[in-house]
């Protein structure tokens, strides 16, 4: 038994590849995280995810592509694939559109929550309130810096220096700096006595003091330190500036950055909503899509791998359906299917063999038949067998040879349908139709018929055929052309009578006539005178009738006897004419000839076939007296075109029915002379020469005797 | 009713062809020269800002925005590239609100300057210089310079779709320059 590998429904390939898009899902779930390492990575993961959605849109077109090119084809299996996928997608759909429904409904409700008119005025308000409390804190210590500068405005620049530590340790502040009109330090004092170089106000603060404005902002370019930033003028002459940094405290720089913190992210999330919702409804519906093209890909894949067995079932149900039983199946899975798909193939097989022994027998049968078929169609005899219907069922060839008509060609017909285009065979198979309806043991009969080469004679046996049941399943009838063995029989008995009549009666004949002559010689000259023409006549009697006998002694012994001593190659027209010549005197016998106009040669003993033609006129001359007219044709038989057809027809009054029958018998004549052996003779050499000689009816009226020899063509 | 047919086929067409027309640039770059000190290349570039709706609504929502700003040996032959490499010097160009004080902040290569309206800090992001150092044996013919926002610093949810929105498109392109000699 042929066992394919055995797979799992699932390969590791889908199983690492299930694996592959589920840890990918994972990684995007956590890169949206804002404190994941993977947020970097956000944007990437989001194109490998979609990437990977659309190649599985891919690989699901393909399968879905490849189905309906198999339903187009009316596949096997192409059905259920499609209905069970279809269930499969709609099984798998429709939940998960339910659940994705409500959890975009849930995330947008969840993330609008998160908004609302009071939360946006508390956060202003606190923001406002940070930004007054600093405010407040800056005016404050604008005018400490404003009292500064009018402590400094009489003193010189070397007087504010010596100053300017107590000044700053005075107001509080981090750092104090004097400059010139021209933005020149000119002094400066800090807390911290490593920065050396003060801040210097930028181009737009002294752009603003230019204007008589006071400066005072926050300061926030240190990280982690919050300042207020003053900047003054300084009324003295010339014009100086001077600058205070004060520190806000820590705990009110803590809960300023607080609440700044605060408002910032919710401005920021305020900002972000709508994106917020799109982003988490496209990772969500990425997941989703990607979850279900990976399990509806999956799906093709297992429906496909299931529906194999089933498939190939299939297949195989419809080879054995066409006769081929060699299918066998692979067993893909020792499940179910798999059990089933042994089944098949054992029955595939038993079918098979099956088969084979169905086939085997069959083709022992048909060589018997075949064998008994040569056998008929080898014998001799005609053997047709009919049906319970008395119609043909089968005929061989001797039946053809002995009716000379293709009977095997009448399958379904009864023997007299047959005699429709023979009519002289009717009467002989009807008669043999009745024999075989009404015959219920072995029968036989002997029938003769006028065929075409004459009268044949048959012997006919039947029996009818029954089953092992009794019942009547036709009859087969045998037939035997018994006329070349009864006249054989005839022409022996013919001869063997010739033999001894030319024997036992020419012997004696001799001496009659030397006995009737010397009676003559003897009492010629003692008998009177009026006795002397009695004795004459007698004795003229005796001798001329002793002549007669021999002559007809003669012929019997030349009937007798074989009379084709020499074999020789004869162009038959030319024998004709050189026969003809003996008889040219005039008055005696006219001739016409028609002789084809090409070698028609016979082989076979000239004397004998001269003979031939010597009896035939001889036979036309005393049957038609003085002024006998033979017309002799020969040329190249119609029906067999390797024979030669000779005819002599006379213009005598022809024979009869019952005459044409018997002519050819010995001591068979009309005639007043004549032994009734000239045509015997005919006949017997024309048999000893392969050929044939028949008697026809001829339109004229006279005797027609037909001839046929074999040609001599191709032949020594 | 046919008429309807082409006029609502005439407004889609519309709609398509502005659609399909380019947005014009927000940040551009008026002029870009390039200065040879010894073996250091000093880039000036001078673009022009014109911040687009919606980068100014997150700038006043706290998102910070930020550029990476770069500088380039731009190869033109095979040989050029095998020389050179890949030469290049990047900083950060970032700016901020702050809500507490109202105030703009310009943070370039990590110094920062504060700024009391955003007409100001635009104005002084306008003009942006930056240096190269390439060896002798090396000089290239050509420098390129772009500036490129940096999307992967907005927030998460906002970037899938910065990227497909033409107001977010506040990089230039690489701008080449010939090298001094």
């Amino acid at each position: 038994m042929s066992r394919a590998r055995i797979t799992l429904p699932v390969s590791f390939f889908l199983l690492l590849l299930l694996a592959l898009v589920l840890f990918s899902l994972h990684l995007m779930s956590s890169a949206t995280q804002a404190t994941s390492e993977l947020n970097p990575l956000y944007s990437w993961l989001l194109l490998i995810n979609v990437l990977g959605s659309v190649a599985l849109l891919v690989l699901i077109g393909i399968n879905i592509v490849w189905l309906w090119r198999q339903l187009k084809q009316r596949a096997a299996g192409s059905l259920l694939t499609r209905r069970m996928v279809s269930l499969f997608v709609v099984l798998a759909l429709a939940p998960a559109l339910i659940v994705y429904y409500f959890s975009m409904q849930f995330l947008h409700q969840s993330i609008d929550s998160w908004f609302n008119v009071e939360i946006d005025r508390a956060m202003e308000d606190s923001l406002e309130l940070s930004q007054a409390s600093l405010d407040q804190r800056m005016r404050w210590r604008l005018e400490q810096t404003q009292g500064l500068a009018r402590r400094f405005h009489d003193k010189t620049d070397s007087q504010a220096l010596l100053t300017l530590d107590s000044a700053r340790a005075e107001a509080g502040a981090s750092e104090l700096t004097l400059f010139s009109r021209q933005a020149r330090v000119l002094a400066s004092s800090s807390v911290n006595p490593s920065e050396i170089i003060p801040l210097l106000p930028d181009e737009l603060v002294w752009l603003q003091l230019k204007q008589r404005i006071d400066y005072v902002a926050l300061d926030t370019r240190k990280p982690g330190q919050l300042r207020i930033q003053v900047v003054t003028r300084v009324a003295s002459t010339p014009v100086r500036y001077i600058q205070a940094l004060y520190p806000v405290p820590v705990r009110i720089a803590d809960l300023a950055d607080s609440v700044e913190f605060a408002f910032v992210r919710y401005q920021e999330m305020h900002f972000l909503r709508d994106s917020l919702k799109m982003s988490f409804s496209l990772t969500l519906s990425l997941v989703l899509l990607l979850s279900l093209l990976a399990a509806i890909w999956v799906a093709f894949i297992s429906i496909r791998t299931m529906v194999a067995p089933v498939k190939a079932l299939v297949k195989g149900t419809r080879a054995v359906a066409a006769g081929d039983y060699e299918q066998q199946l692979p067993v893909l899975a020792l499940d179910d299917l798999g059990f089933l798909v042994q089944s098949f193939n054992a029955m595939a097989r038993r079918l098979a063999m099956a088969r084979d022994e169905t086939h085997a027998a069959g083709l022992e049968v048909e060589n018997q038949r075949a064998y008994l078929e040569t056998i008929l169609a080898n014998l001799t005899t005609g053997v047709i067998s009919f049906d319970a219907g008395y119609r043909i069922r089968t005929a061989n060839q001797a039946a053809y040879r002995i009716f000379h008509v293709p009977v095997s060609q009448f399958v379904g017909q009864t023997l007299p349908e047959l005699a429709t285009e023979h009519p002289d065979l009717l009467q002989t198979l009807t008669e043999v139709q009745q024999l075989l309806t009404q015959a219920e043991s072995i029968w036989e009969r002997r029938i003769d018929f006028n065929g075409p080469n004459g009268r044949q004679e048959l012997l006919c046996r039947g029996t009818p055929l029954y089953s092992q049941d009794g019942r009547n399943i036709g009859a087969v009838a045998v037939f035997d052309d018994v006329t070349d063995l009864i006249q054989a029989q005839k022409n022996a008995a013919w001869g063997e009578v010739a033999r001894r009549l030319a024997h036992e009666i020419k012997n004696p004949l001799t001496p009659i006539q030397l006995s009737a002559e010397r009676l003559h010689h003897k009492l010629a000259e003692q008998v009177p005178k009026e006795s002397l023409p009695i004795l004459e006549r007698s004795t003229q009697t005796i001798v001329q009738q002793v002549k007669a006998l021999k002559a007809m002694v003669d012929d019997f012994s030349l009937y007798a006897r074989s009379i084709r001593r020499q074999v020789e190659r004869i162009a038959l027209p030319v024998l004709v004419k050189e026969v003809m010549a003996l008889y040219a005197l005039p008055g005696k016998v006219r001739f016409t000839t028609r002789f084809a106009n090409e070698t028609l040669e016979v082989l076979g003993d000239p004397v004998a076939l001269r003979q031939v033609l010597h009896n035939l006129i001889k036979n036309a001359q005393e049957a038609a007296g003085h002024g006998v007219e033979l017309t002799i044709t020969i040329r190249r038989s119609h029906q067999q075109r390797d024979w030669l057809e000779w005819m002599v027809v006379d213009n005598g009054p022809g024979l009869s029915e019952e005459q044409r029958e018997k002519v050819f018998e010995p001591y068979v004549t009309t005639k007043v002379k004549g032994t009734g052996l000239g045509l015997a003779i005919v006949k017997k050499i024309i048999e000893e020469h392969g050929g044939l000689i028949w008697l026809a009816q001829h339109p004229g009226g006279g005797a027609c005797f037909v001839i046929q020899l074999p040609l001599a063509t191709g032949m020594d | 009713m046919r008429a309807c047919v082409n006029v609502k086929r005439g407004w889609w067409l519309a709609c398509l062809l502005t659609a399909c027309q380019p947005a014009p640039e927000a940040v551009q770059v008026a002029r870009l020269t390039a200065m040879r000190a010894q073996n250091t290349v000093n880039v000036q570039a001078n673009i022009t800002f014109d911040l687009p709706e919606l980068p100014r609504q997150a700038l006043h929502s706290g998102i910070p925005l930020i550029w990476q700003v770069e500088l380039k040996v731009a190869p033109q032959t095979l040989y050029e590239w095998a020389a050179l490499g890949y030469l290049k010097t990047r900083f950060t160009l970032r700016i901020d609100y702050r809500a507490l004080t109202g105030r703009y902040a310009l943070t370039r290569d990590g110094r920062s300057e504060s700024f009391a309206s955003l007409a100001e800090v635009l104005a002084a992001a306008q003009t942006i210089t930056q240096a190269l150092t390439i060896a002798e044996a090396s000089w290239p013919r050509q420098l390129a310079w772009r500036m490129r926002f940096d999307y992967e610093q907005l927030p998460l949810p906002l970037r899938p779709f910065a990227y497909f929105d033409a107001q977010w498109a506040l990089s230039t392109s690489w701008q080449v320059c010939p090298a001094p000699e």
